[in-house]
């Protein structure tokens, strides 16, 4: 029982995504696309309806238990009763990847289940975070019965009571369907928000530039050993991780798709769930909106703006009636936003903070993902050897990612800078994790705009009494790498 | 990996939330739901990293009971790493043993409330 309930709001959320984008059931792209994305979504709304259920009526579980099962067979319904009626994502052009290249991407993969089932035996109640924000949380909320307000009591200001509750929601939600406490909720979350993301990363790659590109891209994020890491620690900032991708993935396929406004809605969805996750999923929603109608106006057809302005809302409206809800009625202040303006002045002309936060940034640029090289090195010796190529139908999508991430990496600087509390801390303790916030969407922007990897040596074909020449497709991607 | 394998090795038992449900255990099932119990421990204040994380450990432990960082409650939870105690400190803060409940788990009351 201790892993059927995640598995049920797994199935739920693959059913929410098969009803929007319906696909044959067997083994594909599109499907994996749907596996991966319907973890995310699953757990989303799952979490919500539970936070509906207790602020509603109660830690009753009746109530909760009819809730969630209307919303796992209505999922269940419509996912599976639901014609095609969109394109199916398949595979975009691209060379075939080499025996080598899967053999990694494999390895990668076993490598990174490895640090997280060795991380979860190790720490199976997660890292610090967990223990006195997250799990601290969903503990109130189950063992709390009618007193589960105590989970944002003023008395424990140190554990952020203002966070919203996706995660103490969905981990509470399973303990108290299953009555049983056990550490398998949390882990099992964490897990499905780890390699969901991995999951979308690949399958959107896959369908935007080809197998390969996407396969490399997946063995670097696999490869980034603090991202399995700090999943297997319980913290939020990978399922984060998983909302930011996914919206910015979708909307990455609506340019891809542009007749087929559904991929906006999902994304709308996301960006909302993410808001539940955690604060900075607010911060995210200002900077895709913000980054999306610049985007559009520079490189799309401006006429798409309001239509797909209309469906995002639609998506984001019902996770962020939940956080409005949850903010207003339950949450109390939070300790940064009540900086006096006096002080936020103050600390915007401290040199100091600003030379500490910008050595923070500059050497989690470095250190990020605990590689034995730096990875911006690495991925600036690919850049050297492979170069950008943008393709005209991109350039929307990853002006899209590009402003997006830079106006998270902007705002979540400006955080350190003007608000309240000792910076050298915040920044050691945090930096790391907020940029493997944006880690995945980096990745998904760098293969998006680097050129195809040409890994086998093409084809030569000699004519006789000619010199020899390469092959159509081989001479037609030698020309457009060069 | 290998460093995973490292920590897995290293794993000190008297810290981390496994020691702590083992140590807290009896306590829990003591106290009145919902009580609020003040905090004392003899962590050295210098560490503050150790301090703040026993100080969280014990609150998560002790859920759905709530602790506050002060001596100021009528009961409260004691956390200490040894028997041999700093009886001037527990004096001057008014503190009197109540129960204790082995692994230097105790409970304490504040006399002046």
């Amino acid at each position: 029982m201790k892993y059927v309930c995640m598995a049920l709001v797994w199935l739920a959320g693959i059913g929410v995504a098969r009803w929007l984008f319906p696909a044959t059931l067997r083994w594909s792209l599109h499907n994996a696309w749907l596996l991966s994305l319907g973890a995310g979504v699953g757990i989303g709304i799952a979490s919500s309806i539970y936070f509906i259920c207790l602020a509603l009526a109660g830690p009753n579980v009746i109530v909760l238990a009819s809730a969630e099962g209307a919303f796992l067979l209505v999922a269940l319904a419509l996912g599976f009763a639901a014609k095609q009626r969109s394109a199916i994502l398949e595979w975009g052009d691209g060379p075939t990847p080499p025996g080598y290249l899967i053999t990694l991407l494999l390895l990668a993969a076993a490598v990174a289940l490895g640090i997280f089932i060795a991380t979860s035996v190790n720490k199976p109640h997660g890292e610090w975070d967990a223990w006195s924000i997250w799990n601290l949380r969903a503990r109130f909320l189950y063992r709390g019965g009618d007193s589960w307000r105590d989970a944002f009591s003023t008395l424990l200001p140190w554990s952020h009571p203002d966070y919203p509750l996706l995660i103490p929601g969905i981990v509470a939600m399973s303990w108290t369907l299953s009555h049983l406490e056990s550490t398998a909720a949390p882990i099992a979350t964490a897990f499905l928000f780890t390699l969901g993301a991995v999951g979308l990363l690949i399958s959107t790659l896959g369908v935007l530039r080809g197998k390969t590109q996407s396969f490399v891209a997946g063995i670097l994020l696999l490869g980034t050993v603090s991202f399995c890491q700090i999943g297997a620690y319980q913290y939020a900032d990978i399922p984060l991780s998983f909302y930011f991708l996914a919206s910015l993935s979708l909307l990455c396929l609506q340019d891809r798709y542009p007749s087929d406004l559904r991929f906006t809605i999902l994304a709308g969805l996301t960006a909302g769930l993410g808001a539940w996750t955690k604060n900075e999923g607010l911060l995210f929603i200002v900077a895709l909106v913000l980054a999306r109608a610049i985007a559009v106006i520079r490189y799309g057809n401006r006429a798409t703006l309001l239509p797909q302005f209309l469906r995002m809302a639609a998506g984001l409206i019902a996770p962020l009636a939940v956080v409005a809800f949850f903010k207003v009625r339950y949450a109390p202040a939070n300790d940064l936003l009540s900086t006096a303006p006096r002080d936020i002045l103050k600390h915007a002309i401290d040199i100091g903070r600003w030379v500490t936060v910008i050595e923070g940034f500059v050497t989690s640029f470095f250190s990020l993902g605990t590689f034995l090289v730096p990875i911006v090195l690495v991925l600036a010796l690919y850049w050297y050897l492979v170069r950008f190529h943008v393709e005209e139908r991109d350039r929307l999508s990853l002006d899209m990612l590009l402003l997006t991430i830079g106006f998270m990496l902007a705002g979540n600087f400006a955080v350190y800078i003007l608000l309240p509390g000792d910076v050298e801390w915040q920044v050691r303790t945090s930096v790391e994790r907020l940029l493997l916030q944006v880690w995945p969407a980096t990745l998904l922007a760098f293969f998006l705009a680097a050129n195809r990897l040409q890994l086998t040596a093409p084809k030569v074909v000699v004519e006789k009494g000619k010199p020899a020449k390469r092959s159509g497709k081989a001479a037609r991607r030698a020309a457009e790498t060069r | 990996m290998l460093d995973q394998v490292n920590v897995l090795s290293k794993e000190a038992p008297t810290f981390g939330v496994a020691a702590f449900e083992k140590r807290f255990e009896l306590l829990r099932k003591d106290l009145p739901p919902h009580s609020v119990i003040g905090y004392v421990s003899d962590n050295p204040i210098a560490d503050q990293v150790t301090s703040q994380g026993e100080f969280y450990l014990t609150q998560y432990t002790l859920i759905p009971a709530i602790v506050k960082p002060s001596t100021e409650e009528p009961l409260e939870v004691a956390n200490f790493h040894t028997d041999k105690l700093n009886e001037d400190l527990l004096k001057a803060k008014h503190l009197v043993a109540v129960k204790s409940y082995g692994s230097y788990v105790w409970t304490y009351r504040n006399t002046t409330r």
